[in-house]
Formats: structure tokens, sequence, C-alpha cells
């Protein structure tokens, strides 16, 4: 089964995208922090990471060091914001994130590349 | 001096008065929030749970209407507002059924007619993104001359979003105001957010500056450097303010600005704007011999130390 | 004299209590219009980008404080720190090892040299592109907001003092007001509820030739905003709430005592003092920082 973390200070986004992840074989976690996201992540292994509406949050220090701590079980860690700019998704990627999306975010689209992720990932 | 006394009185009646009330809305507000923001949640979490189960199961009965009662419905219209907001391409049927059975429009219409100022502009923002009817586009042409320019801007938007689907901007053309640079990032998100191609060439050949301003928006957003021609026709000293967007936007394209209009222009302009210009233009990238043509001398050494700046950037 | 006194009484009373009713009434259509712009995100999307802000702290307390302020999705935006490298080794290392600055070469962006400044340090990783640190020397504490204004990129100048922090969205709050405005006719947005806030146009503040000399009323009145919204949070004092409780008892039990002396004139004055002291106490309230305030907010802590 997998453990997927969602993160996202919109309660109505937040319960959107786990309601479509709902049917997967996948435990989901909620949370509206990111300080209470990274210590639920500390405390337990997660295949995939979904950060929505924020993307300087991502370039906290901490953020991507505790999320990668683990070489050998790392997250898929998707991002999605509001940013359009190239300057934003460049930072993004550089900064190790496996997917930027924008908002507005398809839900069946994010639906297939969640799936496609994690099965490419196993 | 009884007259006196008596205006003292009442003075002082009038002030505990004020006071006690103000100290007892103060008290009400604080003591109702936490009560208050539970129910929402629990509204909310209702809701979004009923409308998702019809758009992920294909199950067209939703739970039931009844649940949401009447003073949950303001809750309902901005989950519904922040769904069209942050998703795309769901099938807007769903939504349009619970709009009808709930009454939402109704609803909204008599909020916006019962508030005034920036709650009116809120409820008539509501509007703009749930499916609306014809009655709300011709119920929001009341509302296009209001004292707030917010409640102004919403009411277009309401009209907007009727006239989305056929392409139609003419909400646009009517609207009184010059579109400021706030409002004309809402409109691109909006448009953008349905998917429509915009003849912006169409756009940019109205008279109407409301939509050649689109024009530029739509030109900026998607960095389309075929309009470089059609930006520099909107150059003039007749109308500075927008002027001075084209060249920005002209900057943000990369496009050259050594051509004649806009050397011209750019030397004309007032001393703050041209130092706040090339602040800009060194951030997009521009050399300082891109720009020798028209730079004034003393503010040439400006411009290189802005330059030599940026190339310290090691961002 | 004694009809002088009432009536100034009475007049002074009426002021007062035509100010409080105003302000009450400016802080709640605040309200209204940030719960209005908090369903717009056009700002942070399809936004041109040429508005940009570029925050100045002096007295940093730390380099979470650092974080927080980097925590600004607004693409045009930076934070400049400026602090003396000699009077707080400690935490300069510290933000130096845990940002990867490095020591670049110094060019100041106008022609006047800033005095006292040693270093000047960018960050070697691109997530960090928006901060730049300025070691400059605290005797000069008085130029070196100006030294900062200097060095910074964009237009609109934010100085924040170290103990205060940014409410959320409070940048993208900001930008939205100036985008409202023709581009460059803004010289000064202030907010007034809780800690006052002042955004500068760069220029204005090199034309007056520092913060401390720009004066509110040498600016046309078409060219600043005034915001009735808290867009800092403070640290909460505990002296605050005693030394409001102490003056409202005072205030309260004086206008008892002089209404039964009949010393009305004076009743009045004490009653004025108390509805300030409730509006001040109200404001400071809607200020502190509240631990449990999620980045969304839906109406502000009113």
């Amino acid at each position: 089964m997998y453990r997927i973390l969602i993160m996202s200070d919109d309660a109505v986004l937040r319960k959107a995208v786990a309601f479509t992840l709902n049917d997967l074989d996948a435990h989901i976690e909620c949370t509206d922090r990111m300080e209470t996201m990274l210590a639920l992540f500390r405390r337990e292994a997660f295949d995939l990471v979904i950060v929505m509406g924020t993307a300087a949050q991502m370039c906290r220090h901490e953020v991507m060091e505790t999320l990668r701590a683990d070489k050998r079980r790392s997250p898929r860690v998707f991002v999605i914001s509001w940013a359009q700019s190239e300057n934003v998704s460049r930072r993004m990627l550089t900064l190790g994130v496996n997917q930027y999306m924008t908002l507005p975010v398809s839900l069946h689209r994010l639906r297939r590349k969640v799936v496609n992720e994690l099965s490419r990932w196993n | 001096m009884e007259l006196m006394g008596r205006l003292l009185a009442w003075g002082i009646g009038f002030l505990a008065l004020l006071s006690l009330v103000l100290v007892c809305w103060w008290a009400l507000v604080l003591l109702s929030a936490p009560y208050r923001r539970r129910r929402e949640a629990l509204v909310r979490n209702k809701f979004l749970h009923s409308v998702l189960w019809v758009y992920f199961s294909g199950d067209e009965e939703a739970a039931g209407a009844d649940f949401f009662v009447r003073r949950g419905r303001r809750v309902v219209a901005e989950c519904i507002a922040d769904l069209a907001d942050s998703t795309v391409g769901l099938d807007p049927e769903p939504i349009r059924r619970i709009v009808r059975e709930l009454g939402l429009e109704e609803f909204l219409w008599r909020r916006v007619r019962w508030s005034r100022s920036y709650r009116r502009a809120y409820y008539l923002q509501l509007l703009s993104k749930i499916p609306v009817g014809v009655r709300s586009y011709r119920e929001a042409a009341r509302y296009l001359h209001d004292r707030n320019r917010h409640v102004r801007f919403c009411a277009m938007s309401v009209r907007l979003a009727f006239e989305a689907e056929e392409q139609r901007f003419s909400a646009l053309e009517d609207y009184s105001d010059n579109i400021s640079y706030f409002e004309l990032a809402e409109l691109v998100m909006r448009l953008r957010h349905r998917g429509l191609p915009v003849d912006y060439q169409a756009l940019f050949a109205s008279p109407n500056r409301n939509l050649q301003k689109l024009a530029m928006g739509v030109v900026w957003h998607y960095g389309l450097t075929d309009a470089e021609d059609e930006l520099v026709k909107i150059l003039s000293k007749e109308n500075p303010e927008e002027s001075a967007g084209v060249l920005y936007i002209l900057c943000a394209l990369r496009c050259s600005v050594a051509r004649e209009e806009v050397a011209r222009f750019i030397s004309e302009m007032k001393p703050d704007w041209r130092k706040a210009l090339l602040r800009y233009m060194a951030r997009q990238g521009y050399s300082v011999h891109a720009l020798r043509v028209f730079i004034p001398d003393d503010e040439r050494d400006y411009y290189v130390s802005l330059v030599d700046s940026y190339k310290l950037n090691v961002g | 004299m004694y009809w002088v006194v009432n009536i100034g009484a009475l007049l002074v009373s009426a002021a007062v209590a035509g100010c409080v009713m105003l302000v009450v009434y400016r802080v709640l259509q605040g309200r209204s219009k940030r719960r209005l712009l908090s369903r717009t995100h056009g700002v942070l999307a399809d936004s041109p980008d040429f508005i940009g802000v570029s925050a100045v702290c002096y007295d940093i307390e730390s380099v979470g404080h650092i974080s927080e302020l980097l925590d600004v999705e607004y693409p045009s935006y930076e934070l400049v720190v400026v602090m003396d490298s000699r009077s707080r080794p400690e935490l300069f290392q510290e933000i130096l090892r845990h940002y990867r600055m490095m020591r670049v070469e110094y060019r100041p962006l106008e022609s006047q040299a800033a005095l006292g400044v040693r270093g000047f340090y960018r960050s070697e990783r691109r997530g960090f592109n928006r901060l730049t640190l300025l070691d400059q020397m605290e005797v000069f504490s008085s130029l070196s907001a100006n030294a900062a204004v200097r060095v910074a990129t964009y237009d609109y100048i934010l100085p924040i003092e170290g103990r205060v922090r940014l409410v959320p969205r409070a940048i993208e709050r900001l930008i939205m007001e100036l985008s409202e405005y023709p581009i460059g006719s803004i010289r000064l947005v202030r907010s007034i509820v809780g800690k006052p806030l002042q955004l500068y146009a760069r220029e204005s503040v090199m034309e007056f030739g520092g913060f401390d000399r720009m004066a509110w009323g040498a600016i046309d009145r078409d060219a600043k905003i005034t915001l009735y919204e808290r867009l800092f949070f403070l640290a909460p004092s505990r002296y605050v709430p005693l030394a409001a409780g102490a003056s409202v008892a005072v205030a309260l039990v004086g206008a008892v005592w002089t209404w039964c002396l009949g010393w009305w004139p004076l009743t009045l004055m004490l009653l004025d003092v108390l509805l300030l002291v409730g509006l001040f106490a109200w404001l400071a309230s809607i200020s502190v920082h509240s631990p449990s305030e999620g980045r969304k907010s839906e109406f502000g802590a009113m």
C-alpha cells in the first residue's frame, strides 16, 4: 500500500486532491502546515508528497533536506502552485522536486501523473 | 446652565452607550468565532465529499441537497468558487444542478442587494465563479456604475463569465473604468482558466482601451513576440501610463528597444520612470550596448553599475 | 468660564467619538476588502512582474526569522538583511553557513558610496537567490537602511524591524494595492492597524535623503495610500494588556466617581480616555501573532 502525504493550506484543494486519490491502494494523510508535514514525514515514511499552494516554502533548507534524508527511500515530490513563471519551475526542479504543476490543476491529470509516477518508481 | 447640564448628560450617556456597544460587539465576535468556524468546516466537508463523489463515482445522485440548510449556502457558494478557481476540466453539470437545487443564484443576489461596498463585491465575485444564467447577466448591469470600483469590476466579471463561452468581450467594452493591472491579471487568469483561444490581434485593432490592455496582458502572459508591432503602435505621449506598460511588456519579451519609436519615448520619459525602467531592463538582461542609443550620459554609469550588479547574481 | 470648559469638553468628546467610529468603520471595511482579495490569485499567477518589493530587515533575530521573511510567493520580491558581523558574530556565521552565502564584490547601485559597509553576500544556492546580506558597521545604524536601499533591486522598499513578522500574503496584498493605480504613481503605502507598516517608492527615499527624512505630509495626497488592515505581526507583550487593563480600570472608576461628584466635564474626558484605550487595545489585539494561525486566514483575526 502506498503512503501519500498532502500539504495545502486551502481546505477545498486538499480535500479535492485527497478524494481524487482515494481509490488508489494508498493511505493518505493531509495537513495544512509545512511544519506539521515535516514532523509527520520524520515519524513515518511516505512514498509521495504533494505540496500545494506554495513554492516559496519549498526553498527552505530543511524541507528538501528532510524529504531526501533517507537516500534509500526518497519519496516522489510534487509541487503545485500558482506561480507560472519559468524561473519558479526551474528553481523547483533544481531543488529536486519531481513534478511541478501550476494551478488551476486538472484533477484527472494529476491522478494520472501520480499513478504513473508511483508505478514507475516501484 | 440647565441646557449645558442636559448637553453634558446626553454626551456622557452617548459615550457610555457607545463604549458598551463596542465592547459587547467585540465580545460577541470573539466568543462566536470558534463555533462559526466549526460549523462552516462541517458544511464545507460534507459538501465537498458529496460533489466530489458525484465527479469521481459517476453517480448522478449527490447527497441530498436538504442537508445544506439555508444557513450553509454561503459556505457552499464559497466551496464552489474555490473549486472553480483551483481546478480545471471538471464537468460543470453537477455544479449547475446543485446551484439550481439550492437556489444559490437567488441567494447570492439577495445578499448583493442587501450589502454595500466590499461585501457586495464579494458576493458578486462568488457569482462570477459559479455557473449562472442570463438573469445574472442582466442583474449585474445594475452594479456597473456603483461607487465602489471593486463592485463595478466584479459586476463586469459576472457578465464576462456569461459571455466567455461565446468569446465575446462586450462586458469589457462597456466597463467604464480603465482596467488596472490588478484587474488585468484577474481577467487573464480567468481566460486562461477557460482555455479558450483569444484573437489578440482583433483586440489590438479595437479602439477600446480596455480591449487593447487585455491584448497586452495576453501577449505578456504567453510571450507572443509576434505582437511587437501592435505593441509599438500603442506608444504615445497622450497615453503615458499605458505606454509605460507597453515598454515593460516589450522588455519582458526581450524585444529590441533600439526601434525609433521606442527609443524616442524612453528618452522623453520622466527621469524617475526611466530609472525604474532601466532597473527592469537590467533584470531582463539587456546589455549596455543595447541601450547606448538613448541613455543620457549621466544615467549610463547608473546602468553600467546595475548590469554589473546583476552579473554578480549567482542565482 | 464654566461654560467654555463645558463646550470644550463636549467638542472634544464629539471629536473622539467621531474618530473612534471612523477608525472602527475603516478597519471593518479593510477586513471586508481583505476577504474579497483573499480569493484573487491573478497577482501570483498572471500579473506583469514589473512591480517589485525589496524588504530591508535590520536587527534580525534568528535564521528562522529570515526563513519566514523569505516565505513569500510573489516572484518579484527580495530580502536584504543588514547587520554588523562584529557585534553579532555567531548569528552572522550561522546565516552564512545556513544559506551558503559567499562574499561578492560590493557595487553600490547609486553613485554615492554607503558608509561603513564591510561586505556584501549572496547565496550560492538557487533556492536562496532572493536573499542578500549586507555587513555594515552598527555605528552607522541611522544610515543602515539607506545603504540597503542602494543595493535593493526593486522599485518599492519595505523596512522591517527585528521583532516583526509578515502576515501571510502581506506582500501580495501590497502588490494588489499598487497595481490598482497607474505605474509609478504611488510613492508611499502605509498600514496603521497594529504595528505600522510603510512601503516607500525607492526614488522617493533617494529624493528625501533617507527613511527618517520622509514626511507623510510632504507627499501629494494622490501619491499615498492608507490601509486599515494588519500586515505585520508583533510578538505579544505582557505589558500591553496590563497597561490597557490598568488604564481602563482607572478611567472607569474615575468616570463613575466624577459623575457622582457632579464634575461632568471631567467625566466626559475620562470616558473619552476609556474609548481611546479600548480602541488601542482592540487594534493591538489584532496585530498580535497567534502561533495557531495558519497561512490562510479567512477574515484576519477580527
